[in-house]
């Protein structure tokens, strides 16, 4: 991650941000920092607001209350200088009848002006799209290549992508990965919303988690990992009580049977380590559990609309 | 199910034309009562008039008889038009149906709940079989009212009357659902339809004047609704006409289902294949203006547009030697609205042509309006916003595009008009028909500046048929004011007539200030709406 100079405004911030659709819909009092240089995730599962907040920062739609900026820019009163430094892809790719990919491409350069065209070539052979197809007749995935093309086209010093892996292979997703490695090393910043954690975990540097319109939870990956579970099995000749491993630190979901352990970890596992070595053990077998699986059982956990 | 998602889907438009549809059948009740009453001859002295000036019409509307009586006039003036109007919408609603992204997109759905090929095409067919029985039920009931208006209540009649008209439609329908099933795009498909619909009206009405391809009349759903005149004194229901019109839609609808059945989900029947070893297409891509893009993507239409205007006043320029004959032997001339201008009668006539790019014009600038609602609909609004242009300047881009569409489409008319008069040595006024030209595009102006702000505000349906409401009453406004001697102002509260006779005479200078005013406030007012609105549908 790239650090923003102290002076410097943030890529990205928002301040009590709240569209309320009624009925508990839309985003509530969203206080966010993106700093310049970070590949920002934002992730929640369908509905949670990941797209209302990005129509926000686009100025698509208009706050309730609050306010964001992109680096010092008010969205909505200098919307026109925000989205000079902007690239966005959008949730769903718009229609275009009757008309090749690459007119699509050539129209949206045209409106933004002094694109690159051969930026556009260059974008569309990576990302292995034909400009001349008919866009009606392209799939979901080479729409989305569409979008990507469009959204990456002029180097925007900030990109803001609703979704981008949405439809694509595992090849193009990780040239996708390449391209926004590539950005970020050329000075750029990256939000993004996914619902897809894995991914977002390979190119995140910093994740935010919404819910039903608030922020349930922000912070660095390192700073989730502490989150982290470790799943322990074990066999052991000796004798181990199921409530003397209950006591130690960090060790929940005991269970004894056999000469056969299964218990979870949060944190240092010598306690347990050492609790195992006295009871003679034989075999160790340790799984850390992954990001989305600490994310299903923090929304699992997390009090629901109709509990607040 | 399917039958009554397809009503859902049209349950406003049907609305819509049975309140447009009934209130037409009764103004011109009113209207046509109120001036036989005024009227020095009274009934005989009115039909004399009237069939001279039925003569200058022939192309728009035929046939005209007994228009001494309201039977023969509201079948001439009404019942004409509402067959052309709803045999347009049949075609368009026929190619769309089962095609363009959103109905397909439906039916990808659909046919993935095991529910077969042929239920969903009987399905969507009956849902708008019984819509179009909805709206020729109430335009007939209007129409009923209306010859009550005029002392005669005919209920049968109006509802026979009506069901030929809508039999017209139907095979219309069929003709369109056809269309769809082999044209490139939905878009197209309507497009060609309705053109060949239009043109099948315009040739039936005049086919006495066109030799051998006076013929095709045959192939003409308007023919064969025409026979049953049954408000006509002396006219009864021609059973055989009926029965033709619908063994039309039938069998367009078998042809249909044939080709629905064997084509690929989003694509055309008989789709050309690329050539196996092809070699790809060279293909360059280049950065594009808004403007460019969307003059140069929309061009068939706009050709097709133009030439539909051009064909209209080229026809009835050629047709004023006769006309002018008929109107001067009748002394019908006498009651023109320009007589007391000093013009000639043939320059009276041409000045009647030349006005008919108005109505072209209105229809172009409505089609526009849903293009662009569309453009929020379809996605393309909130991607075209994330780049760095304003709402001004695409509403100000988006009239840009519309209005060279409107200068071309009035430029074509001048020159059909001034083709068609050459070839029959009609003496043409060269000023005047430049005139048309820049206040024909002042008119259509209005009409897109008062779509924009109509679309800003209410970014759905509703503001397209709202506009397409408010144009056609400004129509009906024009047709009644001088028919209910109400003050000279009014006339420029309608559209049409603060548009005025510009071949004979600058608009008054009320009318064309309101027009401007219009046209204005869309770049003005739309803007400031839109863009306390959302950009995303």
């Amino acid at each position: 991650m790239k650090e923003g100079s102290v002076s410097s405004p943030p890529a990205v911030r928002c301040s009590a941000l709240t569209k309320d659709y009624g009925s508990g819909r839309g985003v509530f009092d969203l206080d966010l920092t993106v700093e310049v240089g970070e590949v920002f995730g934002f992730i929640g599962p369908n509905g949670a607001g990941k797209t209302t907040t990005i129509r926000l920062l686009m100025d698509l739609i208009r706050p309730d209350r609050g306010a964001a900026t992109v680096f010092g820019l008010d969205c909505r009163e200098d919307s026109l200088a925000v989205k000079r430094l902007v690239g966005y892809l959008p949730g769903e790719m718009a229609s275009f009848p009757g008309v090749t990919a690459g007119y699509v491409v050539g129209l949206l350069a045209g409106l933004r002006g002094s694109v690159d065209m051969a930026r556009v070539s260059a974008l569309a052979e990576t990302l292995d799209l034909d400009l001349s197809s008919r866009y009606e007749d392209l799939s979901h995935g080479n729409r989305q290549k569409v979008g990507l093309i469009q959204a990456f086209m002029h180097h925007p010093k900030l990109l803001i992508l609703d979704e981008p892996t949405l439809g694509l292979d595992p090849l193009m997703q990780r040239r996708f990965r390449q391209l926004v490695t590539e950005s970020v090393e050329a000075g750029a910043t990256v939000f993004l919303s996914s619902h897809v954690l894995s991914e977002v975990e390979q190119i995140c540097n910093r994740i935010a988690l919404i819910r039903n319109g608030r922020l349930v939870r922000v912070g660095t990956l390192d700073e989730l990992r502490e989150l982290r579970l470790h799943q322990v099995s074990a066999i052991f000749e000796g004798s181990l009580q199921a409530t003397d491993v209950e006591s130690l630190p960090g060790v929940s979901d005991v269970r004894v049977e056999d000469h056969r352990l299964t218990c979870s970890v949060r944190g240092p596992v010598s306690p347990l380590l050492q609790a195992l070595v006295d009871a003679r053990v034989v075999e160790v077998d340790s799984r850390e559990l992954t990001l989305e699986e600490i994310f299903i059982s923090e929304y699992e956990t997390a009090p629901t609309r109709a509990d607040r | 199910m399917l039958i009554a998602d397809t009503l859902r889907a049209r349950r406003l438009a049907a609305v819509v034309w049975i309140v447009v549809g009934a209130a037409f059948m009764l103004v011109i009740g009113y209207g046509y009562v109120e001036e036989v009453e005024t009227y020095p001859g009274g009934a005989p002295g009115i039909g004399a008039a009237l069939e001279a000036a039925a003569q200058a019409m022939r192309l728009l509307r035929w046939p005209a008889e007994r228009l001494d009586t309201f039977g023969g006039y509201i079948t001439y003036h009404n019942l004409t038009v509402v067959a052309l109007a709803l045999g347009i919408w049949g075609a368009s609603q026929g190619a769309s149906l089962l095609r363009g992204p959103k109905a397909e997109g439906q039916l990808e759905y659909v046919l993935s709940t095991g529910y077969g090929r042929r239920r969903v095409f009987a399905s969507r067919v009956a849902g708008f079989v019984i819509i179009l029985l909805f709206v020729t039920t109430g335009i007939g009931m209007g129409l009923a009212v209306a010859t009550a208006v005029a002392g005669a209540l005919d209920l049968s009649g109006s509802m026979i009357a009506m069901a030929s008209a809508g039999l017209a439609a139907l095979a219309c329908f069929g003709l369109g659902l056809v269309t769809g099933q082999l044209a490139g795009s939905a878009r197209f498909a309507a497009g060609v339809t309705s053109a060949a619909v239009t043109g099948m009206y315009l040739l039936t009405n005049v086919w006495e004047e066109l030799g051998w391809v006076g013929s095709l009349r045959y192939l003409s759903p308007f023919y064969y609704s025409n026979q049953s005149r049954v408000l006509v004194p002396g006219q009864s229901l021609d059973l055989t006409a009926m029965i033709v019109l619908f063994g039309m839609a039938v069998g367009a609808v078998g042809i249909a289902v044939w080709a629905f059945q064997r084509r690929d989900l989003r694509a055309p029947l008989g789709r050309l294949r690329a050539r196996a070893g092809a070699a790809p297409r060279p293909y360059r891509v280049a950065s594009r203006s808004y403007w460019w893009s969307e003059s140069s993507h929309h061009r068939v239409g706009l050709v097709a547009w133009s030439l539909g205007a051009a064909l209209i006043t080229g026809l009835m320029a050629w047709l004023e030697p006769v006309v002018v004959e008929v109107w001067e032997e009748s002394g019908f001339s006498e009651f023109l609205s320009a007589a007391d201008s000093g013009a000639s009668v043939a320059d009276q006539y041409l000045s009647f042509a030349s006005q008919l790019v108005a109505a072209v014009v209105a229809a172009y600038t409505i089609s526009q309006t849903a293009g662009w609602l569309a453009e929020m609909r379809d996605g393309r609004v909130e991607l075209f916003l994330s780049h760095p242009i304003s709402w001004e300047i695409l509403i100000l881009l988006r009239l840009a595009v519309a209005s060279a569409g409107v200068l071309a489409i009035s430029t074509a008319a001048a020159v059909g008009l001034s083709l068609g008069a050459a070839a029959v040595d009609a003496p043409l006024n060269l000023i005047g028909l430049l005139r048309t030209i820049p206040i024909t595009l002042v008119l259509g102006l209005a009409i897109l500046g008062l779509g924009a702000m109509l679309v800003a505000w209410m970014p759905t349906s509703t503001s397209v048929i709202l506009l397409s409401a408010v144009t056609f009453a400004s129509y009906l406004l024009a047709f009644v004011i001088p028919l209910f001697d109400l003050p000279d102002w009014t006339m420029n509260v309608s559209l049409f007539g603060a548009y005025g006779q510009p071949y004979l005479e600058l608009p008054d200078a009320g009318g064309l200030l309101l027009l401007t005013l219009l046209a204005l406030a869309g770049g003005v007012v739309a803007p400031w709406v839109a863009e306390r609105h959302p950009k995303v549908a």
